[in-house]
């Protein structure tokens, strides 16, 4: 999901990453993000972009600035490259996402990457270092990069199996950029502004998430998320009381288990008033 | 009336989200009961722990009492959160004149408001003041901070002035309870204290000020104080209290001593570390570093020594049993299954994984030997059985190739104006086996007993025979593969007796050879310990570890320990195989006796207790989807082993050799279909 509308995505810096990642695009380095489900990732990138892009004296749209892929399970290097698709009487070569960011200069942004199949890893190798290749089998087509392309990884350490790790030969081609959920005062700014509630209402959010996060051992090893935060800002603001709010944007997304929703209940109820 | 037995897992859950630390939760009775020299009986099995009254009854409405468990657990993690437990008595009389001027007691092994109070003529009555103030401080800051509790503090509000109703004892216990009415919020209650604790209810208040306050008010107290006359009377009232505060700044002493201790541990590694790639480099800038490094480590083992011991003595002083240290040591709590009160105890045990080194006893080579002549046949026999290769899948939405036949009739189905099939494409998976398995092994002392029948197997040696199969077992007529191993007990050349541990290692070894060959995922782990908090799993061979020679030495590092807790480390085992993700998931285990520790149920000779609750960590094992098995070589294995596992997932072993050639069946029969 790109931001479409031109205007910047909102996000808070929690330490230099913006100066990091910058440094790494004069450089034209493959950054990997690491961190948990919903703690800004794909916002950071998004903005990112749309910096990189709005810097520049001839800036494309912002819909075609960042490419992002949601990778899961059955994602192939076909599905990332292109296929040969059926016409009324013939074949024709329809471009995959990451070659269309390779041929356009985007910045190509592959969320989840350990979900998807190995294959798919091997062939972002050659983009990765000096060559910025993309070779393509089934055309013999073998693509430069174009100067602007970036390749921006993520995953998430925490809930992937051992199995689903990112080899060592994949990691060391990138730059990595840690990210974890907020502190409470700069998760309540986040809250705050996404969502337009008033102060004591993102604080009492902010400080709701912290302790929910306190129970990762209790099934949802990841806490819950800013972006569940947020939306339980949103139906604060309208005019949802807040434990109903909690209740629909937290408590039953997150668990199904009756003892542990009980529990976050309880601490919806002594923390707000 | 709502019983605490009621609520106590969703306060446990609230506690950790609350505080961020797993407590546990106890009745307050078990305060009040002489634990200390009971070991039976202690309820201080670590140092976060919620003291609560066995039932609460103050209303007709049972959701009332909920919320007021609630606040009363909120009330005693306040004082964790906002430092009641850092009082240092060091600090007070650097700030406090007035202490400052009274000789620092002599104190033996006290916490340090226990010193605190000693500093008054009469500690009781600081005591009990310290107490109504403090509690008063934190409550206060507990209701800034979490304002949905002022709700459930209102609603107890009756029941609290129906309890300081105002009545005449003497003038010291008078103004002792005028003061705990103002602070409670009893109307119609006023007190001349109230001036003096007046900085306590500042927003800014600390455990200093709260001291100052006791102080304060027990200067102006103290000429009502007749010696040996009101004492007793304040002694019975301090037994009303529902918490000691002074233990429960003991235990959390201790928290901050074991996080000192983890601190130093972790600087430590990071040293050990800059040794080992120090080694080899000749250079006076290395020399002159690892000369700094030497020094460093001197320091940190000394502090760490030091830490320890006072660790020890603060444990052996609220009765925490001190346990060995190692390095190596991560731990978990797991529930355990009462079986005879049909209630889960919460974070009952305490199990210490410690991964396992080869030491200068460890003889792999003997090990080795030992395996060595059936590796071949072991391999042989499961790369029999082992998926190869990719498979080209036809008919999918998307994938790598157009399909051409389903391409030429999605044309034809097109033009003939029939429903149209639009998976034209073929994809390439491989094929693979998506197994994870834990090889959980005994480690009880009685794995150290001989082989029975030994002579006999040892003349079958000599003569060149091999064991015979054990035909009686449905698992060895395994017509699925062609022929079976005979595996025939070796450490020839070996003087010494062979136990039931060493077959269970060569059987393990095997196994593992095995899984490596079909690339299997695997984990090899020992379990044994002593006590509830005592709980050993020993690591031999983790899922992401490969089956090095270190590795191997750790296998043949595992040694006879101490008792047979099954259930935790069952669950354990269950928690390893969760977090690999695998679609298949096995848990074998491998015993020589039922489950039984020091603790395991009422009494030692309770064998009943463990079986049930390795029964019921087997039964969460099949509600996550792990396939468990237990092979035992305890020919009495039956009783209790029907009563643990469903009939079809145990076996019982006549003759110890056999184990190699049964967990092969056994490990084949389960994944295998």
């Amino acid at each position: 999901m790109t931001n479409t509308n031109g205007s910047e995505p909102f996000y808070l810096a929690l330490d230099n990453e913006l100066e990091v990642f910058s440094a790494a695009y004069e450089s034209r380095l493959p950054v990997l993000l690491k961190g948990p489900t919903g703690c800004g990732k794909t916002r950071f990138v998004e903005h990112m972009a749309w910096r990189i892009n709005n810097q520049r004296s001839n800036p494309m749209s912002a819909k075609d600035s960042l490419v992002t892929i949601s990778c899961h399970e059955d994602l192939t290097a076909t599905d990332l490259v292109g296929r040969y698709l059926l016409d009324h009487d013939s074949t024709f070569w329809q471009d995959g996402p990451l070659t269309r960011a390779v041929r356009n200069g985007a910045i190509c942004y592959l969320d989840e990457i350990v979900e998807a199949r190995k294959d798919t890893t091997v062939l972002i190798h050659s983009l990765t270092d000096h060559r910025r290749l993309l070779s393509i089998d089934k055309t013999g087509e073998v693509l430069e990069a174009h100067e602007r392309f970036l390749l921006v990884i993520s995953y998430n350490p925490g809930y992937q199996s051992i199995l689903k790790d990112l080899k060592p030969s994949t990691r060391q081609r990138f730059v990595s950029l840690v990210f974890d959920y907020p502190d409470p005062e700069q998760e309540a700014i986040i809250i705050r502004k996404e969502c337009g509630i008033d102060q004591e209402s993102a604080d009492q959010l902010a400080k709701f998430g912290q302790k929910v996060r306190n129970l990762r051992d209790h099934g949802f090893e990841e806490g819950v998320s800013t972006r569940l935060l947020i939306y339980a800002g949103e139906l604060i603001r309208n005019e949802i009381p807040a434990r109903s709010a909690i209740e629909t944007a937290v408590v039953q997304s997150l668990t199904d288990d009756p003892e542990i929703g009980s529990a976050l209940r309880s601490i919806a109820d002594v923390v707000f008033p | 009336m709502t019983q605490l037995a009621e609520i106590e897992s969703r306060l446990r859950i609230f506690c950790q989200g609350i505080s961020g630390h797993p407590y546990q939760i106890h009745t307050i009775e078990a305060l009040t009961e002489p634990f200390l020299h009971n070991p039976n009986r202690i309820p201080l099995v670590s140092t976060f722990n919620i003291y609560l009254p066995q039932s609460i009854e103050f209303s007709a409405d049972d959701s009332a009492h909920r919320r007021n468990y609630h606040l009363i657990a909120l009330q005693q993690m306040g004082y964790r959160e906002f430092g009641t437990y850092r009082f240092n008595i060091r600090e007070a009389r650097q700030r406090t004149p007035w202490l400052n001027a009274i000789p620092l007691p002599p104190s033996h092994r006290e916490s340090d408001l226990e010193v605190f109070y000693r500093h008054f003529d009469c500690p009781t009555l600081a005591r009990r003041l310290f107490h109504l103030i403090e509690s008063e401080r934190v409550e206060r800051l507990l209701l800034e901070s979490y304002p949905g509790a002022r709700r459930y503090r209102e609603e107890c509000q009756p029941h609290i002035n129906s309890i300081h109703e105002a009545k005449r004892i003497n003038p010291l216990d008078d103004e002792l309870l005028s003061l705990s009415r103002v602070l409670r919020s009893v109307p119609g209650s006023d007190s001349k204290l109230v001036e003096l604790v007046q900085p306590v209810f500042a927003r800014t208040a600390t455990i200093l000020d709260s001291a100052h306050a006791v102080i304060a008010c027990y200067r102006a107290l103290r000429h009502l104080v007749k010696d040996g006359e009101s004492t007793s009377s304040l002694e019975s009232s301090l037994e009303d209290e529902t918490v000691s505060l002074e233990t429960l700044q003991r235990q959390a002493h201790i928290e901050e001593v074991k996080e000192q201790l983890e601190s130093v541990d972790t600087d430590m590694a990071a040293l050990s570390l800059l040794f080992d790639s120090e080694e080899g480099i000749e250079s006076d800038d290395s020399n002159d570093a690892m000369a700094a490094a030497v020094a460093e480590r001197e320091a940190l083992n000394s502090k760490r020594e030091l830490l320890q011991r006072q660790l020890d003595i603060e444990q052996s002083s609220v009765g925490i049993a001190p346990q060995s240290g190692s390095k190596n040591r991560t731990s978990f709590r797991y529930d355990e299954w009462d079986f005879h009160n049909k209630t889960w105890l919460r974070n009952w045990c305490l199990l210490h994984e410690i991964e396992l080194e080869d030491c200068e006893q460890t003889d792999t080579e003997l090990l080795l030997n030992a395996v060595r002549p059936h590796v071949r046949s072991v391999r042989r026999m499961f790369e029999q059985v082992r998926p190869t290769g990719m498979k080209r899948v036809k008919k999918q939405f998307e994938g790598d190739e157009l399909d051409p036949t389903a391409a030429v009739d999605l044309r034809i189905d097109r033009r003939s104006g029939s429903s149209l099939d639009e998976r034209v494409f073929t994809r390439r998976d491989r094929l693979h086996r998506d197994v994870a398995t834990v090889l959980l092994v005994d480690l009880s002392a009685s794995t150290d007993s001989p082989i029975q029948d030994e002579n006999k197997v040892s003349q079958q040696i000599e003569t060149g025979g091999t064991k015979p199969q054990d035909l009686r077992d449905p698992y060895f007529d395994d017509d699925y593969l062609n022929g079976t191993l005979e595996f025939k007990p070796l450490n020839i050349g070996d003087d010494r007796e062979r136990r039931v541990i060493d077959v269970q290692r060569e059987a393990i070894l095997l196994l593992a050879m095995a899984l490596e060959t079909i690339h299997d995922m695997y984990a090899v782990y020992g379990f044994s310990g002593y006590g509830k908090d005592n709980v050993e799993l020993f690591v031999a061979k983790d899922f992401n570890q490969s089956l090095t020679e270190r590795r191997v030495a750790a296998i043949a590092a595992m040694d006879p320990k101490r008792s047979t807790r099954m259930g935790p480390a069952v669950r354990h085992a269950i928690h390893r195989l969760a977090s690999t993700g695998s679609a298949m998931k096995v848990l074998l285990i491998v015993s020589d006796g039922f489950p039984q520790d020091c603790d395991y149920g009422p009494d030692r000779t309770d064998h009943e207790y463990g079986v049930q609750d390795t029964a019921k960590a087997l039964q969460e094992a099949d509600q996550k989807g792990i396939q468990s098995f237990c092979v035992t070589v305890d020919h009495a294995g039956h009783d209790y082993l029907r009563r643990m596992c469903r009939p079809d997932r145990y076996l019982v072993i006549d003759e110890v050799d056999s184990l190699p050639n049964a967990l092969q069946g056994v490990y084949r029969r389960l994944t295998f279909r």
